[in-house]
């Protein structure tokens, strides 16, 4: 009994390990915090520019 | 606290078979946390969430299962003081019982705190503190389950005459 519950154990070590492996992976591919700032960035600086290029087409108007 | 222990009936194959899977999930989850709680923290929460999982699952399988189940939640009823001397089964499920409680409340409270660090973002002082106490606990586990275990398997009982002694504190016989 002893045996199996250590045997268990390991299993399910290896199996959540390797889940948790994928999980860190797939966590990993995924924008990290500083791209999504710099896409924030990215972002507030194409819609300044939209802004601007909306205030210009205005001012052509 | 005064009620004395269920007796159970003889444990079905499925039961004991959920009892070794969650034990497998819990323990590896744990183990697996435990080591990449200084590593991977993508993979320190996913394993925390396993042993999250696991503490759920035999919360709602032990409040399903009928009063003195194998798979009911442990009970931690104190023999009453003028009972008989317990016997090696009895004690033994004491001392799993309170072992077990005593885990599971240590484990819970150590995977919630590193939940709320992860979810509310809190001091995480109180999560390590905890998870660094709960290997003490496990191995104190494990050296009961083994001593029992060699008790049980010992040849003539001899082991498990002394081990009844001790605790009902007897005197042992020189012909033992």
């Amino acid at each position: 009994m002893i045996i199996r519950t250590i045997l268990m154990t390991l299993t399910f070590a290896v199996v959540i390990g390797c889940g948790a492996g994928a999980y860190a992976l797939m966590a990993d591919i995924k924008p990290s915090k500083g791209f999504g700032e710099d896409r924030q960035i990215a972002s507030f600086l194409h819609d300044d520019d939209h802004n601007d290029d909306h205030g210009h087409d205005d001012g052509d108007d | 606290m005064s009620a004395p222990l269920p007796t159970r009936s003889k444990p079905s194959k499925a039961a004991l078979s959920f009892l070794l899977g969650w034990h497998g999930l819990l323990s590896g989850g744990f183990l697996i946390a435990y080591i990449t709680g200084e590593g991977s923290y993508a993979m320190h929460v996913f394993s925390g969430v396993m042993v999250l999982m696991a503490l759920g699952i035999r919360v709602l399988v032990g409040l399903a299962a009928p009063k003195g189940s194998l798979l009911a939640l442990p009970t931690l009823s104190l023999p009453p003081a003028d009972q008989e001397p317990l016997g090696m089964k009895q004690l033994q499920k004491l001392l799993n019982n309170w072992m077990a409680a005593g885990l599971l409340v240590l484990i819970t409270l150590a995977a919630l705190s590193g939940w709320f660090v992860h979810d509310i973002g809190i001091d995480d002082d109180l999560h390590e503190g905890l998870a660094e106490a709960t290997p003490a606990l496990i191995f104190l586990h494990i050296a009961f389950a083994v001593t029992f275990h060699l008790i049980r398997t010992f040849p003539g009982g001899t082991a498990s005459q002394i081990a009844m002694a001790v605790a009902n504190k007897v005197k042992i016989s020189k012909d033992i």
